[in-house]
């Protein structure tokens, strides 16, 4: 063991015996009881991470407020379940356009079939025919 | 989030109540700013909101949850700048952005803030996650995109500079 390999696991591990590695943990006490500087740099690691424990933060005022107030301005519509459904995977859309399609295609074969216009036109025409020939007779 | 999914605005607004703190102060460590660091919150907050029939229990916390969204948005702003800050420059910020710390005034941990703030993002980002906000090493690397072998590198290099930082303070040469 030497300082910079130290040093080295010093930064890998931090400054907790109890967190380095077990494989190294007794060398690494040896060599902090027989080197000043291995033990200053430890002090300052040490020192380092306990003022990063003490870092306090203050919200900027009022920000709890602007967020809530802006969730509620977007209140979500009817649809949206639907769509969030819809666009969360890229098959969602292609298996609801074949749905529609075989619901159309159900739909088209269970509906009665209705007289084309020509059909209709051929009927008039006789009931007209009948009526004439009816009158002239 | 179960009441959230189903659209209740006060499991939301406890939800904020929870979480704003750590998100804003993480924001900060990201942004260095704190006109910014209010926006990545807001936006944070916005896409829970937006996308929380997204979420589904799993193993991980929704606090991992809340920061990975942080994290992302950051990252998405961060790829959309000119002048960007690199993200793993070995080269220090020799500059803080600005005078208006979010931390208390003691002076120690006003040296370390400042510290910090001339760490390259990522190792800023490693250490706000890891050391201050105590995540674990595999709920860094969630929140980070990257192994956690990726992120005790990172996090290595960051003690290392730290020191470095705190020796310069100090006046003494190591």
């Amino acid at each position: 063991m030497n300082l910079n390999t130290f040093l080295d696991l010093l930064d890998q591990y931090g400054p907790e015996p109890v967190k380095w590695p077990e494989t190294e943990r007794e060398t690494m006490l040896e060599f902090l009881q027989t080197s000043p500087e291995a033990a200053r740099q430890t002090a300052l690691s040490k020192g380092i991470e306990s003022d990063l424990a003490r870092l306090e933060h203050t919200v900027t005022p009022g920000l709890k407020g602007r967020i809530v107030a802006l969730a509620a301005a977007q209140e979500p519509s009817f649809f949206d379940p639907f769509l969030s459904w819809i666009t969360a995977s890229f098959w969602r859309p292609a298996l609801l356009s074949v749905a529609l399609l075989a619901l159309s295609v159900l739909l088209g074969m269970a509906l009665p079939s209705v007289p084309s216009e020509n059909e209709a036109s051929f009927d008039i025409a006789g009931l007209l025919l009948d009526e004439v020939y009816t009158h002239y007779e | 989030m179960a009441r959230i999914q189903a659209g209740d605005h006060a499991a939301f607004e406890q939800l904020v109540e929870r979480h704003l703190s750590p998100i804003h102060a993480y924001s900060y460590r990201l942004c260095r700013s704190r006109a910014d660091a209010d926006d990545l919150a807001q936006e944070t907050f916005f896409k829970v909101w937006q996308r929380a029939e997204t979420w589904r229990p799993s193993p991980v916390r929704v606090s991992t949850w809340l920061h990975r969204i942080a994290h992302n948005t950051f990252i998405d702003v961060w790829r959309r700048r000119d002048n960007a800050e690199p993200l793993d420059d070995q080269t220090a910020i020799e500059t803080p952005l600005e005078n208006d710390s979010a931390e208390s005034p003691d002076s120690r941990t006003v040296v370390i803030g400042r510290a910090l703030d001339t760490l390259p993002l990522n190792q800023r980002t490693a250490v706000a996650l890891s050391l201050i906000s105590d995540f674990s090493m595999a709920e860094t690397a969630v929140i980070m995109g990257m192994t956690p072998h990726a992120v005790e590198s990172l996090i290595a290099r960051a003690r290392r500079a730290l020191r470095k930082h705190a020796e310069r303070a100090s006046g003494m040469e190591g």
